[in-house]
């Protein structure tokens, strides 16, 4: 059940009422946890069953770790499980399949059965959630929640747990132990959230969706302005229709009085790439900075790097050594954060090139030369080519498509070499009609709809906007009323018939 | 990811600082309105939403003629079939409402049932309100949510048995079925064994005949951007403005359907006769949905005539054609139970058929002259 279903406001309709009936009584928790798993269980009746029997084995970890000086074995226990779940309904084939790759490779023809597993949605993103309170007990920033019920629906509670926000115990649970106070303003204020994350699916993710998943299905038929245009129009696309996800998750959660962390912060503005990770799946990224860049040593590196040097270098610098161990840290946590997303060897490349690119760029983008003299647009224009670049390993089917999608991509400058070469010495004089000639070159051969290209642009705007010192001109009443009917007649009038899928639901 | 977010001194715990710990921010991009401003946008919003279709019926031309017929390609546009039931309806005609035996599948709209029936009333007395592909199930649904104008009317209702002669057309079969005009059954109750939608769509079905302008959008789909999604209609056509599409002229009537029918006797056209098992009026869920029509017609005030057939009985076997003469004697005794007039024409030549149920022109003339001498259909007509 996705939110931007007729099922899930008829689910909501019926919820909703009664939650706020009962918010003030001990019926809260229990009418929110049977109401998630409800809404789980409309997926695929049996996933209740898993999502019941990881929420268990980490409340008795915890509750273990509380009646004992031992707290370890018990965190191990509840590590064990969660990361053994995850190997096992996302990782299995991915191992299997390696392993008789290589048995092939040696040369011997046996071969493992590969398991059908089906990856339970939201697995991921619940196991993350629930992970956060084991750890945090562990390290004593969270108390133990006496409550089994409450702890139950913090792991399932409904809004985050298909896609997140990977919400913190300390956080989400926390605010599970008070009855919140649903005032019309929350319900206004998950109402904005909503409409805006309704526009960015269906009007935006889903349109886009179309000519990507045309052009990526089949890369061999199309030149190379189609996969360039593509994996642009990939690159917002898989922005849209994830932080359209959060942004419903968000507002649905803001009408029930809970406020869950932002996610997405405009992506692509960023000026570097430290900056994007920042802006991109935050709830994510400060996941993997907590739990395991940080114990990895993070910025300070660690005991492990600290290796008596070869005889015949010279020993590095104190200095140089703690900054080989962050890279390394760095790269590590990128290739694990890519492998969290799939269990392909093409996210673990994905995570690779995300890790390169910030070793190869951290300095840099710490410099005063690049902070103060690179003009913004410029840097903002980098991080979208390069994370747009590494898109491409993401979304192709296999490694095979990817390769061949930036080979040809590559081609692209020579074509439009040869293309203004033919331009008569007199146009060279007008700059202008080079340009306009590339951008007809490559917009006619790739198809793209130039009505999606405005509303990227649209959108590109409205965030450029909000970022500046401009942002107030979007801030009179009559301006967000205005630009609120917009949305809603466009999501009425131009949405797609039938329900699509979010991209990070197969995460 | 992780590293980028990490303060220069940052190290281990216990001292964390993560978003998580600080005041959710509101949003990055949000339009944020308060309650009253929302009061505001719905205000708004519902009032161009309800002014939209009704501004767009000043808007686009709609003239429909004497023969006039839903055109084949906006079959599904059940938002013009309400307008055309408006429009129609105060000119007090007998309205013909079926299937494609109405519509006229292999004719024009100027050798059509109706067109007959009016060259004997000797004016524009009838109108075809036929669609194609309207099976009793949808037809249903059809008259329920999109002709509720067709009130106080005298209706011709044509019931072809068709429907009924297998459990496949049955809508009877476990096995998913894609059929005509998913969108009017019955998404929930009764349930059809063949229609696997999920509950997402079918919810969404709902919404969709009781919101006028989600109609209204699905005839803007039909008309002007190929009958396919807005999105997909850009995909297709990626210079082009969608705006220029909308050129505000309807399909003619006349437009043959796709692919072309073969206009031909059945029996030139090589069809073999055939063994339908037909299925059992008391568990019919067509014939049941059938019944409903009608109930809902009368409940309405309107006065009901039901033709059952032509059908091609030339083309059933032996075995399948004792069994539809019992089907079709047992529906005329339930009509007579009900106090329903009706008639049951005798069968046509067999070179006026086309195939298993449509009449050629000269089949339509037939059965127009046939129900033309009707004593029941004289009394039906004749109380005007």
């Amino acid at each position: 059940m996705y939110f931007q279903t007729w099922t899930f406001a008829l689910f909501f309709l019926l919820f909703w009422p009664v939650y706020v009936l009962v918010k003030g009584t001990r019926l809260r928790i229990p009418w929110l946890l049977a109401a998630s798993y409800v809404f789980y269980g409309s997926m695929n009746p049996l996933y209740p069953v898993l999502l019941f029997y990881a929420t268990t084995v980490d409340y008795l970890a915890v509750t273990g770790m509380a009646k004992t000086r031992a707290k370890t074995p018990w965190l191990l226990l509840s590590l064990v499980n969660s990361l053994g779940l995850l190997g096992f309904f996302k990782y299995s084939r991915l191992v299997v399949e390696t392993v008789n790759a290589l048995l092939g490779q040696c040369g011997l023809s046996h071969a493992i059965p590969v398991p059908g597993v089906i990856l339970p949605v939201g697995l991921s993103f619940f196991l993350f959630q629930s992970l956060t309170y084991t750890i945090g007990h562990y390290r004593g920033e969270v108390q133990r929640e006496p409550n089994f019920l409450r702890y139950a629906a913090f792991v399932a509670f409904f809004p985050t747990l298909l896609m997140g926000p990977i919400e913190r115990a300390r956080n989400l649970l926390a605010q599970l132990r008070q009855p919140p106070a649903v005032t019309w303003h929350d319900v206004a204020d998950g109402l904005s959230l909503l409409v805006v994350g309704l526009f960015k699916k269906l009007l935006l993710a889903d349109f886009l969706a179309l000519y990507v998943d045309k052009v990526y299905a089949a890369p061999g038929q199309f030149g190379a302005p189609a996969l360039l245009m593509a994996t642009f129009a990939f690159a917002w696309q898989v922005y849209f229709d994830f932080s359209g996800y959060t942004d419903m998750a968000r507002g649905v959660a803001r009408a029930i009085g809970i406020r869950l962390m932002l996610n997405f912060n405009n992506p692509y503005l960023a000026t570097g790439l430290g900056d994007f990770w920042r802006r991109w799946h935050i709830s994510l990224s400060t996941w993997f900075r907590d739990y395991l860049y940080i114990p990895l040593g993070g910025n300070r590196g660690s005991v492990l790097d600290v290796l008596p040097p070869a005889p015949w270098s010279r020993r590095p610098s104190a200095e140089r050594i703690r900054r080989a161990a962050t890279y390394k840290n760095m790269f590590v946590t990128m290739v694990i954060s890519g492998l969290w997303h799939g269990a392909t060897w093409n996210f673990a490349l994905w995570g690779a090139i995300h890790g390169l690119g910030r070793v190869l760029t951290r300095r840099l983008e710490e410099s005063q030369f690049y902070r103060n003299r690179i003009p913004r647009f410029v840097k903002s224009l980098y991080v979208f080519l390069f994370v747009s670049f590494a898109w491409i390993f993401f979304r192709a089917e296999s490694f095979g498509d990817a390769w061949r999608i930036v080979v040809k991509i590559a081609d692209l400058p020579g074509m439009l070499f040869a293309s203004i070469a033919s331009i008569s010495a007199h146009s060279w004089a007008r700059p202008w009609q080079l340009v306009a000639r590339a951008s007809a070159l490559v917009s006619a051969d790739a198809g793209f709809p130039l009505v999606l290209l405005a509303m990227i642009a649209a959108v590109w705007l409205y965030e450029v906007v909000y970022e500046s010192r401009l942002r107030g001109i979007l801030q009179p009443a009559p301006v967000r009323v205005g630009l609120a009917v917009v949305l809603v007649v466009c999501i009425a009038l131009f949405a797609r018939s039938g329900v699509q899928p979010f991209i990070y639901s197969q995460f | 990811m992780p590293p980028s977010s990490l303060p220069q001194p940052e190290t281990r715990p216990p001292a964390p600082r993560s978003p998580a710990s600080e005041p959710p921010a509101f949003g990055s991009n949000e339009v944020r309105l308060s309650p009253r401003e929302w009061l505001i946008a719905a205000a708004i919003v519902a009032l161009v939403l309800l002014a939209l279709p009704a501004a767009w019926e000043r808007l686009e031309p709609f003239e429909p003629g004497p023969d006039y017929r839903i055109p084949y390609r906006l079959g599904e546009d059940y938002w013009l079939y309400r307008r055309y039931c408006r429009r129609v309806c105060p000119e007090d005609r007998t309205l013909v409402v079926g299937d494609s035996v109405v519509w006229g599948h292999y004719v024009s709209s100027h050798e059509t049932l109706s067109h007959y029936l009016n060259g004997l009333a000797g004016g524009d007395r009838f109108a075809n309100l036929g669609l194609d592909g309207i099976h009793p199930a949808a037809l249903a649904g059809l008259l329920e949510d999109y002709a509720r104008d067709i009130s106080n009317q005298k209706v011709l209702l044509v019931c072809n048995p068709l429907w009924m002669n297998s459990p496949t057309h049955d809508l009877q079969t476990e096995k998913s079925l894609a059929f005509n005009h998913p969108r009017l059954v019955p998404q929930f109750f009764p349930r059809i064994p063949c229609y696997k939608e999920p509950l997402a769509n079918r919810l969404g079905v709902v919404v969709e005949r009781r919101v006028p302008l989600l109609a209204w959008v699905g005839h803007l789909r039909n008309a002007f951007y190929d009958n396919s999604d807005f999105a997909a209609w850009l995909l297709e056509h990626p210079g082009e403005n969608p705006a220029a599409a909308v050129t505000l002229e309807l399909p003619s009537p006349d437009e043959p359907p796709s692919p072309p029918p073969d206009a031909r006797p059945w029996t030139v056209k090589g069809l073999k006769p055939f063994n339908p098992p037909w299925v059992e009026l008391e568990t019919s869920l067509q014939w049941r949905s059938f019944c409903r029509a009608i109930e809902i017609l009368r409940s309405r005030g309107n006065r009901v005539f039901v033709l059952v057939g032509p059908f091609n009985e030339h083309m059933l076997e032996p075995k399948s054609l004792a069994t539809y003469r019992r089907r079709k004697a047992e529906i005329g005794a339930w009509l007579a139970q009900h106090r329903i007039p009706h008639y049951l024409p005798a069968p046509l030549a067999s070179e006026l058929y086309a195939d298993a149920s449509h009449p050629l022109a000269e089949g339509y003339a037939a059965v127009a002259r046939q129900l033309w001498a009707d004593e029941a259909f004289t009394t039906f007509r004749g109380k005007d």
